[in-house]
């Protein structure tokens, strides 16, 4: 005992309180830390219950910092998961068609048929199934209003308008469609981006997203006397110009939205197709083998080449109930060429100044344009082909 | 009283705690690599991937990888296989059928995990993979041998290498972009394509509270586990799920790096080449104290060895 | 020709050796063409020049195509046959350099002396194809030297260390190894030509290393030894980096403790079995009275590595993979087997021991058994997270080994006739 001496346990002592300083602290801090609701009768918690209705399980529900403050409350936003939807809107009330278009780059806009996404959600849960956030006053403000365009690598409580609107969207869509591909709802960008301003009361009477059609469909009737019918869609709307609600209007949503869909049912014929085509001869759609795309010269005998390539059939022919068959002389249409209106540069071959003024008779014999003109009026000698009246422009 | 052996126990105890401590401090020092707290990292929440594999295609284009067009990335059929990053492609996305009783797969993003103790860094034999305090692991080829020890060393089997290069081969993994990450301010290339946010960019600790702020709200959509937290040492790259990450095909690490295992036995026996000089002096005595019994083992032996023939 | 010492230098060197070999040699060591009795080319040379020149041609085809022309490494198996083998079995192999060393210049057991130089011939040229080995497998190669350039040390890497020590014991062997350089030339460099001028100098140079050398030569074998503890150790730690993809039957931390453990025994078999395999390809009588004490030794030292091992196994709970029906469980098993106990039997059993057949079916059996060891940890019980299927080496790969051992033992035969590596024949007959 006596070579214990005071050094000793002054050393002892310095030591104890190295070892155990360390040791108070931590347990002091393991003490303190939690996130949960310490004070249940928090004049705030007892506020928030009664506005949410719920029962409030952290603060780091509402706040983002562990230790909130009057000064800093630290407030999350637009808190995701909790109820702050007040809303009574009606689906009727909501806008029809919203086109999103602010953030296009390497995608093109999409066309949301919101009324319709709301009708489905009405069956789900209404407008609380994708909004989640209305004000006090049931404004329920558009996704851009919390959701930045940039995304914030600082604050990360909310995403970015990108993430917002493709998570609200994708989680349904993979569940329903399973399909991810960007163009099932983007358009394709194109250089001329904002030009594009689709009319999507053109599709079915109502909104509804662009869809790509099929260019043809052959269908195979049950009809026995020629069940191949040949369908050019891409004729019908590039060639005869009709729009799509010419022959959609009313179209059933089943006819497309059936989820156990095997192949496209047709249109009901007799409605869509003889509207226009009449009800003549079933054979004129129903042949023995598919048919070609339409071709005016093979069909008819008489070639659009080259001067009637891309006019309105509706010029010659008139309207589709109405349709006639017109004569193949150019002038029982071109009738006013005989006041010398005409500009005989569109045939290519541009008169010179001797002949400008000359009848179209002088070598277009009895008009008949179809067959080889004529120098015999005029000149003693044959012109044809070595001369010509005038400076040839090929096509 | 405190008997003096008392005394003695409490003080061995708390010089041996002391002892610990310091080589504590030391391990710490030796492994000698130094994180800003502000470093930076990306959670990906696989609830949320939706496999349109948009990332894989900015990957290509930030770093001048051969891949087809926008919309190649919808080829679902990759899915078929299971893909790992290479050379040409440094990160990939594979779909993971569901589970029994569930009908959601999930789509699982491979790329470089940019360990918090990287053991490809801790391998590199000239350093030419550095970990880069900010987050990213980076590499110079430069200064690589080409010696592969990484690619071994990786628990997550990344680097990847151009075996058929035969002049400059590189070792091509994940770069965290770190032009953009750490000079231009930008996220990197994926997270910032990525439509659905399932990746999110930012400082580490942001997004270990984001990852366990989401598992607490929703702890019917994930496990409460978020990998890299501290698996392996931890991650730069953070993963939260609905399932085990074991049945996404993640390693199960210790909360060690296994760095810290071979740096410790690198440092235990060659700190201050204690090791060698111990084994030099025990052989050099050795060597001079049978030198002097030389003649007398010698005859010692021969005579043995007479015996036994 | 048989009179062992040949006519025309015969009379400089038995005055010249025991005074340049320095350390106190016993036995005087001629080179083999100045001993006569063989030829340098016989059938199994010409051979072993065949599959050298096979090597040689997978050589440049690997340095003009790259590794993935002739290898089966890919991002799965990055590491194969000739990390495994050229580089890490190599390495054990030549662990005999150092063991003999420490036997018979450190414990002073002198009677060990006639194997010493063989061995560590055999040291010195492994090293120098594990080195060349691993240049061949770097993607880089020419990017070697910033292993020892300050700028670019890595000390946390286990590879540096090895990288370290394998150049530094490299440089040593070769310093070692200057001795026998100038016992065989001291007084008898004779360039032809005009380089006859650098005769003089040169000569002085020898005598000048062959002086200092004779005061340091102690220095440097316990640095080779000091060295080789550290390398042989490293190279386990190399695989202890990767936890997930060792197989459980081999990934251990004391992985290093093993190695080292291991290449003591080795180093000791490989002895054995050069010196029986020269004795037989030089038709030289088996020097058994010097091998069969060195085989006494081997089983202690097997017996150590197997408790290391076993205890290991045992205590880390896998010795239930060891039943599974598994490459890696039988591969195991050829390994403990053969590789250790059934030689630490043999070697044990006093008979046998002085049999050459049985000395050298044991000696090859630890070798081997060493060897698959190194190859197990390296490939076999290499198992990556994903890939598709096992790595099996290429056959240009294979080819490139075969070619690189030949080499090897090409030079070996050059070096022991151009060299005073054996002994003069005379003391010893026991075959």
């Amino acid at each position: 005992m006596r070579s214990f001496s005071a050094t000793r346990l002054i050393l002892l002592m310095v030591m104890l309180i190295i070892f155990l300083v360390p040791l108070a602290a931590f347990g002091a801090a393991s003490g303190t830390a939690s996130d949960q609701v310490v004070d249940k009768d928090h004049p705030q918690d007892k506020m928030h219950q009664e506005e949410t209705g719920r029962k409030l399980q952290s603060c780091l529900d509402c706040h983002k910092c562990k230790r909130p403050t009057r000064k800093d409350p630290c407030l999350v936003a637009c808190p995701r998961y909790e109820s702050h939807f007040f809303s009574q809107q009606q689906v009727e009330e909501s806008p029809e068609i919203i086109i999103i278009d602010q953030l296009s780059e390497l995608y093109g806009s999409v066309v949301f048929a919101h009324r319709l996404h709301a009708e489905m959600a009405e069956m789900a849960g209404g407008c609380e199934t994708c909004h989640h956030y209305s004000e006090q006053s049931g404004v329920i403000p558009p996704c851009r209003e919390c959701h930045d365009e940039e995304r914030n690598v600082v604050d990360l409580s909310k995403p970015a308008l990108k993430g917002a609107y493709h998570r609200q969207c994708m989680n349904c869509h993979l569940d329903w469609s399973h399909e991810n591909a960007c163009g099932f709802c983007h358009e394709q960008a194109t250089d001329e981006l904002s030009a594009v301003t689709p009319d999507t009361t053109d599709i079915v009477g109502i909104p509804h997203p662009i869809i790509a059609a099929t260019p043809t469909y052959t269908y195979n009737t049950p009809h026995e006397d020629g069940p191949i019918v040949t369908f050019h869609h891409n004729d019908h709307v590039d060639m005869f110009g009709q729009k799509c609600v010419d022959c959609h209007r009313g179209d059933s949503c089943s006819r497309c939205h059936d989820a156990d869909r095997e192949e496209a049912k047709p249109l009901n014929h007799i409605t869509s197709c003889c509207s226009c085509h009449g009800k003549r001869d079933c054979t004129f759609c129903h042949k023995d083998e598919a048919m070609p795309n339409f071709e005016h010269g093979l069909s008819t005998g008489w070639s659009l080449e080259p001067y009637h390539t891309g006019k309105d059939c509706t010029l010659c022919h008139g309207k589709p109930d109405s349709f006639r068959k017109p004569e193949t002389t150019c002038t029982s249409c071109h009738i006013h060429w005989e006041d010398g209106a005409f500009n005989h540069a569109v045939t290519g071959l541009t008169l010179d100044d001797d002949h400008i003024d000359s009848d179209c008779v002088d070598c277009h014999v009895k008009l008949e344009f179809t067959i080889t003109p004529t120098c015999d009026n005029c000149h003693d000698e044959p012109m044809l082909p070595e001369k010509i009246p005038g400076r040839l422009k090929l096509h | 009283m405190v008997s003096r052996r008392d005394f003695m126990k409490i003080s061995g105890s708390v010089a041996g705690t002391a002892a610990a401590s310091l080589a504590g401090v030391q391990t710490a020092c030796a492994s000698g690599h130094h994180l800003e707290p502000d470093r930076i990292g990306v959670l990906t929440d696989y609830t949320e991937c939706i496999g349109c594999r948009r990332c894989e295609w900015a990957c290509a284009q930030e770093n001048g990888l051969p891949f087809g067009d926008l919309e190649s990335c919808d080829d679902q059929s990759v899915f078929q296989e299971m893909r790992r990053p290479d050379e040409r492609q440094y990160t990939v996305v594979n779909r993971y059928p569901a589970p029994e009783g569930s009908d959601k797969p999930l789509d699982v993003k491979v790329n470089c995990m940019h360990c918090e103790h990287p053991t490809c860094v801790s391998a590199c034999i000239v350093g030419a993979l550095k970990k880069d305090p900010m987050g990213p692991v980076t590499y110079d080829a430069s200064a690589c041998i080409g010696c592969r020890y990484c690619m071994v060393a990786c628990p997550f089997q990344i680097p990847a290498y151009e075996y058929h290069d035969p002049l400059t081969p590189k070792v091509l993994k994940c770069t965290l972009c770190t032009e953009r990450t750490l000079e231009e301010n930008k996220m990197p290339a994926c997270v910032e394509m990525c439509p659905k946010e399932a990746l999110t960019f930012g400082r580490r600790e942001d997004l270990l509270d984001l990852a366990r702020d989401r598992i607490r709200r929703n702890p019917d959509r994930y496990l409460p586990h978020i990998f890299g937290e501290y698996d392996g040492g931890g991650t730069s790259w953070l993963m939260i799920a609905d399932r085990d990450f074991t049945e996404v095909d993640l390693p199960e690490l210790s909360d060690r790096s296994a760095a810290e295992i071979t740096e410790g036995i690198q440092h235990g026996i060659f700190r201050g080449f204690t090791g060698p000089l111990m084994v030099f002096g025990l052989v050099s005595i050795l060597g001079k104290s049978m030198g002097d019994q030389e003649g007398r083992l010698d005859q010692e032996g021969q005579r043995k060895e007479g015996d036994n023939e | 020709m048989n009179n062992p010492i040949n006519g025309s230098s015969a009379g400089a060197l038995p005055l010249n050796a025991p005074e340049a070999t320095g350390h106190g040699d016993h036995e005087v060591c001629l080179p083999l063409a100045e001993q006569g009795r063989v030829p340098f080319i016989t059938p199994g040379v010409m051979v072993l020049m065949g599959f050298a020149a096979i090597g040689l041609l997978v050589l440049a085809a690997r340095f003009i195509f790259g590794i993935g022309a002739v290898t089966n490494l890919d991002n799965q198996y990055p590491w194969g046959l000739w990390i495994g083998i050229d580089v890490a079995t190599g390495v054990a192999l030549a662990a005999g350099g150092f063991t003999t060393a420490f036997i018979a210049h450190v414990l002073h057991q002198n009677r060990y002396h006639e194997i010493v130089r063989p061995a560590l011939l055999t040291a010195m040229l492994g090293y120098t194809f594990v080195a060349l080995g691993v240049v061949v497998d770097l993607g880089r190669y020419y990017n070697i030297w910033h292993v020892l350039v300050p700028k670019y040390w890595q000390g946390n890497s286990a590879l540096f260390e090895v990288g370290m020590c394998v150049c530094i014991y490299l440089t040593v062997l070769y310093i070692e190894f200057l001795p026998i350089v100038c016992e065989r030339f001291i007084g008898r460099i004779n360039l032809p030509g005009p380089l006859g001028a650098l005769n003089g100098p040169l000569d002085k140079i020898l005598r000048l290393a062959d002086a200092a050398l004779n005061k340091t030569i102690t220095f440097f074998i316990i640095m080779g030894v000091v060295l080789s503890c550290a390398h042989q150790s490293s190279l386990g730690t190399l695989m202890v980096i990767a936890p997930t993809k060792l197989h459980a039957l081999w990934y251990t931390p004391i992985l290093p403790l093993q190695f080292l453990l291991s290449a003591f025994a080795v180093g000791l078999a490989m002895a054995i079995f050069e010196s029986l395999i020269a004795s037989r390809s030089f038709k030289r009588p088996f020097e058994m009275s010097v091998l069969s004490p060195l085989g006494r030794m081997i089983p202690f030292l097997l017996t150590i590595y197997f408790a290391a091992k076993l205890i290991d196994l045992v205590n880390r709970g896998v010795l239930p993979l060891a039943l599974e029906p598994t490459l890696q469980a039988a591969t195991f098993w050829i390994e403990i087997i053969g590789g250790v106990l059934l030689p630490i039997f043999i070697f044990l059993i006093h008979g046998l021991r002085r049999r050459p057949g049985w000395l050298f079916a044991a000696a090859a059996m630890v070798v081997l058994g060493v060897a698959l060891n190194r190859v197990n940890v390296f490939i076999i019980g290499y198992k990556p997270l994903f890939g598709d299927g096992p790595y099996v080496p290429a056959i240009p790969e294979v080819l490139l080994t075969i070619g690189f051992i030949s080499i090897l033992t090409l030079v070996y035969r050059a070096w022991v006739f151009i060299f005073p590596i054996l002994p003069v024949e005379g003391g010893h007959d026991n075959a």
